[in-house]
């Protein structure tokens, strides 16, 4: 028991010969004690499958997990709704993916704008104030209204819930250039246009990838929202339909897949963020 | 050589008051001088530095810098900052090298190479070139500032207080390193510093700035840098000629900040 105690608070030598361990945040973020994480969940599993077994809850309000994955090998090889499992992930997926480019090749510009020039601030400053705090799905009646309820009013949409975020990460990252640097630049033969992209644009660079992820998240929620209300196919549209007929299994399944490939994108842009800004919060030695 | 002729500075706060930054400011510095500039926050030391690099307009006068008047920066007025002025996105060589890749008509590559190594191991700094800035001390970012700024070759160089976030140690030894490069490369260098010492042993001809208004209150010539160059700075720094400068500064810079205290005590 002791043995398994001690792997369990596996940590480096000089961690474990400090006396204050409450309130040391290099702590808790040290490495090792990775077991809980697996015993975390392996105990939210169990508990799911002891619930289904014993019938804690009515399938109706949480369905047993086997029912669960039952849909999904059912899904997975017959499709749903005249669609198979992954175009019913690929296209939720593509509608964020191109809401969110779109969001970030105008954002990233306009918080450069917004940055960079007083009138351009002046002029933008007020519209992307007033648009920020407004939630996408607001929106939804107009744009049906406007583009319908194809492809294009989904992306306008996520490309709404996108373009406010980026904008304003943008904007922050580039007003944080220390103005030392843009004095240096400038004793160094540097032009406006070598300023803004070498010395802004990767300044900015952390700020705008926390905008992106930051983005891509509200891109996820909207994408289900707007699938609620209308669309033929798209893991929203899974939820709703199959919620409208009680199946609370593929309704979970639904949630389940979006947190998941949320997730793998979350991780995708981390790795990728550790690769293309290492400088990340390292200025101003 | 510089010509620094009747600069003033006005600032206008936002209650409409004047301050006066710079008053009436003249000398010349010739071609190679080392001077350092010495005061009490807000006796416009800064100031003067911004308005001969260029990034500020002063209010009346002007500098002129080689026969050409100042108006903006220029890469024949280089400058040092304290910290923070370096690019933590590009390496250390990239850092060194950005100066002459900048150029309107940049020189060919092999050429920037030797030019950008020449001056890492010129700083001490030969085996670092593929660093990431942000993995170095605090004193070898200093030395990529120097690098950075000496291998665009400027005319003139201003540091503003270079050496202010360094620990004591690393202080005197970069304080030799500078002394070194300025007898190596004959540049024309003003320094701003808040350490007495250092503004004794580096300058050659140090002025000792007094505020409201901002103004020259003392200049000095001094025969430290000199001996500097070939001597242990330790050793002069003992001296007793070096000694009673040190305590004369010292006391006048300490009678100025009394005197700011009391002014700030009136007010409230």
């Amino acid at each position: 028991m002791k043995a398994i105690l001690k792997m369990l608070n596996a940590e480096n030598a000089e961690n474990q010969r400090k006396t204050v361990s409450f309130g040391d945040s290099s702590l808790v973020e040290a490495p090792g004690g990775r077991i809980w994480t697996f015993v975390s969940i392996a105990f939210l599993l169990l508990l799911w499958v002891f619930s289904g077994v014993f019938g804690w809850v009515e399938p109706l309000f949480w369905p047993p997990i086997g029912d669960v994955w039952h849909q999904l090998k059912v899904i997975a090889s017959e499709g749903y709704r005249n669609a198979t499992l992954l175009e019913h992930i690929g296209i939720s997926v593509y509608r964020v993916l191109m809401g969110f480019l779109l969001g970030c090749l105008v954002g990233i510009p306009l918080g450069f704008a917004l940055a960079l020039s007083r009138i351009m601030n002046r002029i933008f400053d007020p519209i992307v104030e007033f648009f920020r705090p407004m939630p996408p799905l607001a929106l939804i009646p107009l744009v049906i209204l406007w583009l319908g309820i194809g492809e294009s009013a989904k992306i306008f949409l996520l490309f709404l819930a996108a373009l406010w975020i980026m904008a304003l990460a943008t904007r922050s990252g580039a007003l944080s250039t220390n103005i030392s640097k843009v004095y240096a630049a400038y004793t160094l033969n540097a032009n406006k246009r070598q300023i803004l992209f070498r010395i802004i644009l990767p300044n900015a660079l952390p700020e705008i990838f926390t905008g992106m992820r930051v983005s891509m998240g509200v891109c996820w929620g909207t994408v289900v929202a707007a699938e609620l209300v209308a669309a033929e196919s798209g893991v929203g549209m899974m939820i709703m339909v199959a919620s409208k007929f009680l199946s609370t299994d593929i309704v979970v399944l639904g949630v389940i897949l979006i947190s998941l490939v949320a997730y793998a994108i979350d991780i995708l842009m981390r790795t990728l963020e550790a690769r293309l800004v290492p400088w990340r919060g390292k200025s101003g030695h | 050589m510089l010509k620094v002729n009747d600069l003033s500075m006005v600032y206008e706060t936002p209650g409409g008051e004047k301050v006066s930054a710079l008053s009436d400011i003249s000398f010349s510095l010739d071609k190679g001088e080392f001077l350092t500039v010495l005061g009490p926050s807000g006796c416009g030391k800064t100031t003067l530095l911004n308005i001969i690099a260029g990034f500020l307009q002063p209010t009346q006068g002007e500098a002129v810098f080689d026969d050409e008047l100042v108006s903006g920066p220029s890469p024949q007025r280089g400058m040092v900052f304290q910290q923070g002025a370096l690019f933590e996105w590009m390496s250390v060589e990239k850092n060194v090298s950005f100066g002459p890749r900048m150029a309107d008509k940049p020189k060919p590559d092999a050429e920037i190479r030797d030019n950008t190594q020449h001056w890492l191991d010129t700083v001490g700094l030969s085996d670092f070139g593929k660093k990431p800035v942000y993995e170095l001390s605090g004193g070898m970012q200093q030395r990529v500032a120097l690098a950075r700024c000496l291998a665009n070759d400027p005319g003139l160089i201003l540091m503003d207080e270079p050496l202010g976030a360094l620990d004591a140690l690393t202080r005197e030894k970069m304080q030799g390193l500078l002394l070194k490069l300025w007898k190596e490369t004959g540049k024309t260098v003003i320094l701003i510093t808040h350490s007495v010492e250092e503004a004794l042993i580096l300058g050659e001809r140090l002025f000792v700035m007094a505020p409201r208004p901002g103004r020259i209150e003392k200049e000095y010539r001094l025969p430290f840098a000199e001996q500097g160059v070939a001597d242990d700075s330790r050793k002069i720094k003992a001296q007793p000629d070096f000694v009673q400068v040190r305590e004369e500064i010292i006391s006048m810079i300490w009678a100025m900040e009394e005197e700011i205290m009391g002014h700030q005590g009136e007010k409230q």
